[in-house]
């Protein structure tokens, strides 16, 4: 049985000071979960202030539009798994109770370096 | 025909509740499925559907499409293994039909389902899915189907 859907790692550099940068790469995540695609995200520099408790809530890509922590819950929803690179915590003055529950884990290079190298598609925000 | 919440339920399709799939057997063995009512409500204005390729081998609840609204994003699950046997170009073309027909021309993909016997099992016929589907559209705070403009019953 051909089982082997791929896997697709999106890499997210961008914050919340480009919002309309913010839901494109949650909705391409949570598309190739839905095509069953092994799907998870990166998140580092500015983009770890997306999984900071109380920025997505009040982010939205476009004035008056989805909100980008519903695109965050639609991801999860689907699959997708969601990693905090651990420097970018240390740059922005965070911890880990800092992050959203959506969050699955805080990772240190080696681990984003070997996604990237594991995965069929990397994606870079 | 069932109505549930103004939603329409056909009498000779079965239907898995929990992926909002429906379910036709034909008569070559091979089963047709596609999104219930309830599933294009929930979608909306539907703008992008994708089936996979015909011959693709499909596990039991695999995505054998995905289907993009303006607000919503998701996976059509076979709920059969087998193998895609036909899809249909018609709705990749044309996503709306899938809000306008979604029993008739809305059809997705046909499957040559591996385990027919087996799989069947875990579907169910029009008046358990108006019972179940009643409690999911509590659940989901879904008042009521939606229908477009030239929506075929």
């Amino acid at each position: 049985m051909d089982d082997d859907e791929g896997s697709v790692t999106v890499f997210m550099t961008t914050g919340p000071t480009t919002p309309q940068r913010c839901a494109t790469p949650f909705y391409m995540a949570t598309m190739a979960a839905a095509m069953d695609s092994e799907a998870r995200m990166v998140f580092q520099i500015d983009g770890t202030l997306l999984m900071k408790k109380g920025v997505a809530e009040n982010l939205d890509a476009r004035e008056g539009g989805k909100k980008i922590i519903d695109f965050i819950r639609d991801a999860k929803e689907m699959g997708v798994e969601m990693y905090v690179c651990s420097a970018s915590l240390a740059l922005h003055g965070m911890t880990k109770e800092d992050l959203i529950e959506e969050c699955n884990d805080v990772v240190g290079a080696a681990y984003m370096t070997e996604a990237g190298l594991e995965s069929d598609m990397v994606l870079t925000y | 025909m069932a109505l549930v919440r103004n939603c329409l339920l056909p009498s000779d399709l079965l239907y898995d509740v929990p992926t909002n799939i429906w379910v036709r057997e034909l008569d070559d063995g091979m089963v047709e499925i596609g999104m219930t009512d309830i599933a294009q409500t929930l979608a909306g204005s539907i703008i992008h559907c994708r089936p996979k390729k015909v011959g693709k081998k499909v596990k039991k609840g695999k995505s054998v499409a995905t289907v993009e609204s303006g607000k919503w994003v998701g996976p059509v699950r076979s709920p059969f293994a087998g193998n895609i046997t036909e899809r249909n170009d018609a709705v990749a073309n044309d996503a709306t039909i899938l809000n306008r027909s979604p029993y008739g021309e809305g059809w997705i993909v046909r499957i040559t389902p591996a385990d027919m016997e087996g799989d069947r099992t875990a579907l169910v016929g029009v008046e358990e899915a108006s019972t179940l589907y009643e409690a999911y559209m509590q659940e989901k705070d879904l008042a009521s189907c939606i229908h477009c403009e030239g929506f075929e019953e």
